[in-house]
């Protein structure tokens, strides 16, 4: 089966500096795949080497079973592209950078320029740097759809847009995933990514630490814990427990294990209250990174 | 909009720019040298008082200044390096400017190569190159058509400005391959003026020595002497070789170019 991007240990550094080490992705056609890190992870290096603005240093990298170097002219019609920082022709007005954009690709693209400019509320006579930064954002998105692409490439998409806008992005990705194109979705703030993706990738420090579906990530990994007793508790130790907090007569931690072991203590403790709720995704992404640098 | 189209519209008020030091220069110049042939022997003299090295600064030593050939081949040895700068900036400015203006990821991740958007590029700043010459040409018709001169001129003018041209487009690919060469956009355009300034320092050198032997090859602006431009042709030989220069400097820019990471400079 041919993914809509596939890498295999793909690796680039830039002279001695690490940019990402042996990542490994099977994105599935038709999916929205998520991926999250912290800003320096090598999200956008593995984006960037995807699209061949950056060579290689080893491993491999496919888009629809396409070689990213060899065959980057190809793969790229088939490709809509939103950076994170959008830089755009200052003298220029939107509608002038937007046919500019799709003279590029063989086909007509003035009803959907016209169509996604109307969902944005984006006014195309207006000159590029006349435009907030918000608008800039609008326009990077309409330029990366036009051609209505197979694959969708978002480098932290939301920055600059205003949460009613952000709304109205991810109706509009989602309609484009029904549509059939395949999504990646580079992020750095996870309840994004928890909203619209199916599966998501953890990077950490330029390697993959984790592969997994949202629900997955959310069932199965950890509960979020807390507690008040009559009395504050000095020591609360079960295997399993991580990143417990004391405030007063409240406990709080994250579990992960046998839900009937934690029970098995909870009803032990002179409880007033308890609760055990799913985490968010920020909690349990912290890990991967208290992991780290316990291993440090 | 076509890329080349797009790269004409971005590069049109530079060029209106270095267009209108052209036209100043010329005119001015021009319009003066009736004033500095009636005092021909005068000027002669005055120069003559003058360090050699400072005469071949000004490019004077080997030209007579009391007749209009010898007075425009000095003018045009400013318009050498006016045309040199430019093309050194339009060289580097074709391969870094989209990095500088961080406009690559909107261009480089369309379905085009590398190297057909750089060819694209290079085309539209060398036309720009190729027009900078041509006006030269047109400047000095109508500049001298405010004199009462006797003769023509045209075939004087049009050598000075295929010249001109030939020498630009050596500028203009160097500046391309450091610009393509160098992390840093700044450190290429440095490089490139640096590579005019070494050139004009070189050419005065070659006025200075009795025997400049290779030196003629080193500097893009002794391959056509001022003397052979006013009275004879354009030299085929070193017009040969700046092509093939060109061609080979090009080359290189485009091999590096293909190459390397793109990313914000």
């Amino acid at each position: 089966m041919a993914y809509a991007i596939e890498t295999k240990k793909l690796t680039k550094y830039y002279g001695k500096a690490r940019g990402i080490v042996d990542v490994d992705l099977a994105v599935e056609e038709g999916e929205i795949f998520g991926f999250i890190g912290p800003n320096g992870a090598g999200k956008s290096t593995t984006i960037r080497t995807l699209l061949g603005l950056i060579k290689k240093s080893g491993g491999s990298a496919s888009i629809f079973g396409m070689d990213c170097e060899k065959d980057k002219v190809k793969i790229l019609s088939e490709v809509g592209y939103l950076p994170g920082e959008v830089f755009y022709y200052d003298n220029m007005r939107a509608v002038d950078l937007l046919r500019y954009s799709a003279s590029f690709f063989k086909k007509d693209c003035t009803a959907r320029i016209r169509e996604l400019a109307d969902t944005l509320s984006l006014d195309l006579n207006k000159k590029i740097e006349d435009m907030s930064q918000g608008n800039k954002k609008k326009v990077g998105i309409v330029q990366g759809l036009l051609h209505a692409p197979r694959l969708i490439i978002l480098d932290e998409p939301t920055s600059g847009l205003d949460p009613l806008m952000q709304r109205t992005f991810f109706d509009l990705i989602q309609r484009e995933n029904e549509r059939g194109a395949t999504v990646l979705f580079s992020s750095h703030i996870l309840s994004e990514v928890q909203r619209i993706c199916d599966r998501v990738a953890i990077i950490k420090e330029g390697r993959i630490v984790d592969l997994r579906s949202i629900d997955d990530l959310r069932k199965n990994s950890y509960k979020k814990v807390s507690f008040t007793t009559e009395n504050p508790i000095a020591d609360f130790s079960l295997a399993g427990v991580r990143q417990i907090a004391h405030d007063g007569q409240q406990t709080s931690f994250l579990y992960s294990g046998d839900i009937n072991a934690l029970l098995s203590k909870l009803a032990s403790l002179p409880l007033i209250d308890a609760d055990v709720s799913e985490p968010e995704l920020e909690e349990i992404f912290l890990h991967y990174y208290e992991d780290g640098e316990a291993a440090k | 909009m076509h890329l080349i189209a797009k790269e004409f519209k971005s590069g049109l008020k530079p060029f209106l720019f270095w267009t209108l030091g052209l036209f100043v220069l010329i005119f001015a110049g021009i319009v003066k040298s009736m004033g500095a042939m009636a005092e021909g022997q005068f000027m002669t003299e005055l120069i003559g008082r003058f360090p050699r090295i400072v005469i071949a600064v000004m490019g004077m030593l080997n030209v007579d200044i009391s007749s209009f050939g010898g007075y425009y081949a000095v003018l045009m040895q400013y318009i050498f390096v006016l045309a040199a700068v430019y093309a050194s900036h339009l060289g580097s400015s074709a391969v870094s400017r989209e990095s500088i203006d961080r406009t690559y990821e909107f261009l480089f991740t369309k379905p085009r190569s590398r190297s057909f958007i750089l060819a694209h590029k290079m085309l539209a700043t060398m036309a720009f190159l190729t027009a900078f010459s041509s006006l030269n040409f047109v400047f000095s018709l109508l500049a001298v058509k405010q004199l009462t001169l006797q003769g023509d001129y045209s075939g004087v003018f049009a050598r000075f400005s295929l010249a001109i041209w030939l020498v630009g487009i050596v500028f203009f690919s160097l500046s391309a391959m450091f610009a393509a060469s160098f992390r840093a956009a700044e450190h290429g355009a440095r490089a490139g003026n640096l590579a005019v300034l070494g050139a004009y320092a070189i050419a005065v050198g070659y006025d200075l020595v009795e025997q400049p032997g290779l030196l003629r090859l080193v500097t893009p602006f002794r391959y056509f002497l001022q003397t052979e431009l006013i009275t004879g042709a354009v030299s085929p030989l070193y017009a040969g070789l700046c092509l093939l220069l060109s061609a080979a400097l090009l080359a290189v820019a485009f091999a590096r170019f293909e190459r390397r990471d793109l990313g914000a400079l």
